[in-house]
């Protein structure tokens, strides 16, 4: 501050001319529309670097001006800039070593399962859940009428997600079809255009709520068992012990992975016993399919690389491998 | 005028304390400690928004899936609510500087309202959510989303819960500026703690000009 007074008195403060403010509210209105506007336009990998450019553009303003950085003391610049600066250190090194990792699982190889590696929704569970079996119920009915868009979205496991059939009044009731149907925007106060919506619309929270603690006994129990053949889906499963016989892992490896085949005998390293989990090259998903792609570092221990089996089937077999674990 | 003897209390304003050397001193060290919790703010969501990189760089189908499921014109609405509010909480500075308390009134009001429009629609926007089943973290009972949308709207309610709670913690901030305006406690001399609320409020909006890009927007 440069400018005292008397040495108790005020200051004067800077007081920036109305136009700045209104100037700056204009920008960031347009700057904000225009966003929307571009996001509309399918741009692909383009649309994260422009989307943060507008936004970059948008805080430089609300920081230079309405924060009233540009005109204050370039000490309170070097706070801001210097928590910036860290930032950008975090994100630097997080992201390179995000990069650097090799053997990330694809998406559709991973199943985030959260209950007892059972998603919450799983049928085993609904079966002694009457509370949470009413909520995914309800879930699932209010899928299937509403939410019609399955033909515009990014379709990842087609098989899991069957397009909904278009029911009458479908459309309607969801106010979540987007970009092609701006026109009857329903959207409003969401809930309410709902066909049944007063009534059922609290519903699902409250007995979604209890829920949680009916839970919580359950789980703590298996725990440390937890991830066993649950975290993947059946048809992997069979698909890859099917592949594990048919490219004939077993004759080392043994029938149930134990390392005990016959032909174990003769090699000069014995295999891991895969029923104990004791993985030499790591234990996780994206270990084994790495050993299974590229063959065994040793390369002397018989352990080839088995690339010509489709990437897809070696993801089966690895799942496998992993479900092997008693 | 000044019975007190003490030279130290001569001329001095009410607002100024003892271990301040002048007001001026006093605003620029409350500001600076305004600057200090704004750094760490930002460090704070930072750890959010890697999150948010890194599960993308993950998931990117899964994102580009789930978060068709929320509604652009609602985000599009708040962002033009705390963007105006940020308006409004400049102005309310900008009147606080000018000893105009009529206007600074006037222009905190508005700047609480449209908080509390963004929380309306924030309102609406979660209760539709409950209201299909998508709920956070292992609760999330929504089965038409390819991929794993658990952890997109994991990170949605995380990410909007934070930037709500900030909201929430500045309205009542901006309730207390606003009373202690009405009772005529701030002028050009002394206004401290309405520019630091400003600033607080208006990181509010910043946060929200990245949330809101990266949750709704990008495809
Ligand atoms: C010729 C015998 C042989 C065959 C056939 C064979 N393996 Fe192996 N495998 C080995 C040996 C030996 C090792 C141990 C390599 C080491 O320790 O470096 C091994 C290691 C592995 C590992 C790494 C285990 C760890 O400790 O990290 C995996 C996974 C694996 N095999 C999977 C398979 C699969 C799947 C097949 C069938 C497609 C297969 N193997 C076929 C001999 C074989």
């Amino acid at each position: 501050m440069s400018h005292h007074k008397d040495s108790h008195g005020s200051h004067e403060p800077h007081v920036l001319p109305l136009s700045i403010y209104f100037g700056v509210f204009f920008a960031l209105m347009i700057l904000t529309y225009i966003t929307v506007k571009v996001s509309q336009l399918g741009l692909g990998a383009l649309a994260i670097p422009i989307a943060m450019t507008v936004a970059l553009i948008k805080a430089g303003f609300v920081v230079g001006y309405f924060m009233h950085l540009r005109y204050d003391d370039r000490f309170l610049s070097l706070f801001f800039a210097s928590s910036i600066v860290f930032l950008g250190v975090f994100f630097a090194f997080t992201v390179y070593d995000l990069g650097a990792r090799d053997t990330w699982v694809p998406e559709e190889h991973t199943q985030v399962n959260l209950i007892d590696g059972k998603p919450f929704c799983d049928p085993e569970i609904l079966k002694n859940n009457d509370r949470r079996k009413k909520v995914c119920d309800e879930a699932k009915k209010r899928g299937d009428h509403g939410h019609g868009h399955g033909a515009h979205g990014n379709v990842v496991k087609a098989a899991a997600h069957p397009t909904p059939a278009k029911r009458g009044v479908a459309k309607v009731a969801q106010p979540a079809a987007r970009p092609a149907t701006p026109a009857p925007v329903a959207r409003p106060t969401t809930p309410a255009p709902a066909p049944v919506a007063r009534p059922t619309t609290p519903a699902p929270a409250p007995a979604a709520r209890p829920t949680a603690p009916a839970a919580r006994p359950t789980a703590p129990a298996p725990a440390p068992a937890a991830r066993p053949a649950a975290q993947f889906d059946a048809a992997s499963l069979a698909a890859g012990k099917k592949l594990y016989q048919a490219n004939a892992c077993w004759t080392c490896h043994g029938n149930e992975g134990k390392g005990d085949g016959a032909a174990a005998a003769a090699l000069p390293v014995k295999p891991a016993n895969f029923a104990l989990g004791n993985y030499k090259y790591g234990g996780s998903l994206g270990d084994i399919y790495k050993v299974l792609s590229n063959g065994s570092p040793n390369k002397a221990s018989g352990m080839v690389a088995y690339a010509h089996i489709p990437d897809n089937d070696r993801w089966s077999i690895a799942k496998y491998l992993l479900s092997l674990k008693k | 005028m000044s019975q007190v003897a003490d030279h130290a209390h001569t001329e001095h304003p009410p607002h100024l304390h003892h271990h301040f050397h002048s007001s001026a001193q006093q605003a620029a060290s409350a500001k600076l400690g305004m600057w200090v919790f704004i750094a760490q703010e930002i460090l704070f969501f930072s750890g959010l928004f890697m999150a948010y990189i890194a599960l993308r760089y993950l998931y990117p189908k899964t994102f580009l899936a789930a978060h068709e499921h929320l509604d652009v014109s609602m985000g599009a609405l708040n962002t033009v609510f705390l963007i105006t509010s940020s308006l409004t909480m400049a102005l309310a500075v900008r009147a606080a500087q000018t000893s105009n308390k009529k206007w600074a009134e006037i222009n905190l009001l508005l700047t609480i309202g449209f908080a509390l429009a963004f929380c309306v629609v924030k309102y609406f926007e979660y209760s539709h959510k409950f209201h299909l089943g998508i709920f956070p973290g292992k609760y999330y009972a929504y089965t038409h989303i390819p991929g794993n949308p658990e952890v997109f709207f994991g990170l949605y309610f995380v990410m909007t819960g934070m930037h709500a709670l900030h909201v929430v913690v500045g309205i009542g901030l901006l309730l207390w500026i606003y009373l202690k305006t009405r009772t005529g406690a701030f002028s050009a001399a002394y206004y401290s703690p309405v520019e630091n609320v400003g600033l607080y409020w208006h990181l509010v909006d910043l946060i929200w000009i990245f949330l809101f890009p990266l949750l709704y927007l990008v495809k």
